[in-house]
């Protein structure tokens, strides 16, 4: 009789899923660790890049400067796991980040003009590397996008939304949207 | 008519599976563009295997015709996680994908591999060593110098040796493997909890008969080392590892 007794009980605990949620917070939170990880990793290539970039193209001044300010206000906006469900906060570091992604391509076009640049090998590089983090940040942005929806929807279905609710006062987290902002347009090419 | 109807709702749900660009089977070298003659594959496909016996690194060949319209880092990291390249914990799984239409080419490198075979290096490799010779159509030779150049930025790690070579021995029954596998506490539990059914249902039944002691149910604890994982692999398998992949790497064309 115990025994049954003691099986009830721990079905009802996993069946509210308390244990889930948490390791599913948890998920959420190392895989945005994750994908700030990869965005500090970029802006730590920037400066390399800009003075690389410098040495052989220094008419594109204007250019360059726009990356490093747009470098600076990336590394300002920082958020941590434990602000990531404020949509606000989430919104100005997706825009932060996306201005520096911008002033970057465009940075990259206007290189096409050098030849030499494009021959040195520190610059080669530098660009592998680039795009690599590049490559990195879509990928992270992607799996923090499903460990989202997941966790998002543990918090939202019964019966383990009531636990999520007033248990551990568990919110539904914002993610990435799909795309940023202009990220359809491609960056304009002028000779 | 019903029938129909649930025909079409079969295909209906079919259809996403269906349009998807297929992903074939793991084994070290796939070409699927059919650009290798047999001898050659051969040989590719016995380097590739030396390679991770000596190094600890599952690295393998995808010659694909086209990527039928997808990016190169997409399709090749579907590819490398689905195949489970590398150990999963030593992630040390590379994929060389060659898109022969397409004319590119990239590295996917496991996470266990990206100090050693930075995207720096991954890029210098295809630029200077696989695109000259892809640009003159050699492929075989191309491909080739590629794993070369993966071969002088990958070291000899003898944990990982131990690993593949101990796994040859491993070609155990299923219930061996499972009873030391992490999996053998749930299966005893599992087991203590159907015969403590049993008992309730037929114990009085069991008694008046014989005297039966010993099972007690529930208290049995048999707790596995821990350390071994169930592989379902032999010794000649490829891929199914469970490496990680995070995107590392890096794409050229030729």
């Amino acid at each position: 009789m115990r025994i049954l007794f003691l099986a009830l009980l721990s079905t009802v605990l996993f069946s509210c899923g308390y244990n889930t949620l948490q390791g599913l917070d948890e998920d959420v939170k190392a895989s945005w660790a994750d994908v700030e990880n990869h965005y500090q990793r970029r802006a730590d290539l920037i400066p390399n890049l800009v003075n690389t970039v410098k040495g052989f193209a220094k008419h594109e001044r204007e250019t360059l400067e726009a990356v490093v300010k747009a470098r600076a206000e990336a590394t300002q906006t920082k958020i941590d796991a434990s602000t990531i469900s404020d949509p606000k906060a989430f919104e100005r570091f997706e825009q932060a980040q996306g201005q520096l992604s911008s002033a970057l391509s465009r940075l990259m076009v206007v290189i096409e003009k050098y030849p030499d640049l494009k021959a040195n090998q520190n610059f080669l590089d530098l660009q592998a590397q680039l795009e690599g983090t590049e490559n990195r940040i879509a990928v992270s942005r992607k799996r923090y996008i499903d460990t989202v929806a997941e966790y998002n929807k543990s918090v939202r279905f019964f019966p383990t939304n009531l636990t999520a609710k007033f248990l551990l006062g568990m919110a539904p987290r914002e993610t990435f949207k799909a795309t940023t902002p202009n990220a359809d347009k491609a960056p304009e090419v002028q000779f | 008519m019903k029938k129909i109807l649930y025909l079409a709702c079969a295909l209906a749900l079919l259809m996403p599976f269906a349009l998807a660009i297929q992903i074939p089977s793991a084994a070290p070298l796939v070409d699927e563009a059919r650009i290798l003659s047999q001898v050659e594959k051969n040989q590719l496909d016995a380097l590739l295997r030396k390679i991770k016996v000596n190094s600890g690194v599952e690295m393998s060949v995808l010659i694909t015709p086209s990527l039928e319209g997808l990016a190169v880092e997409d399709y090749s990291l579907q590819v490398a996680e689905s195949w489970g390249l590398g150990r999963k914990g030593s992630d040390k799984g590379i994929l060389f994908l060659i898109a022969i239409n397409d004319r590119k080419m990239r590295f996917e490198v496991g996470y266990g591999l990206e100090g050693d075979l930075t995207d720096a290096y991954s890029r210098r490799i295809l630029d200077n060593y696989v695109r000259p010779n892809f640009r003159a159509g050699k492929y075989y030779e191309g491909i080739l110098a590629g794993i070369a150049g993966v071969q002088e930025r990958i070291p000899l790690g003898a944990e990982e040796l131990n690993e593949y070579t101990a796994e040859a021995d491993l070609n155990l029954p299923w219930f061996i493997r499972l009873l030391s596998s992490k999996y053998a506490p749930l299966f005893f539990l599992g087991l203590s909890f159907f015969i403590m059914i049993l008992q309730i249902r037929y114990g009085r039944k069991i008694r008046s008969g014989r005297s039966y002691g010993g099972w007690s149910g529930g208290s049995s604890s048999w707790s596995s080392s821990g350390g071994s994982s169930w592989s379902s692999g032999g010794g000649s398998s490829w891929g199914g590892g469970g490496g990680g992949f995070g995107g590392g790497g890096s794409s050229s064309s030729w």
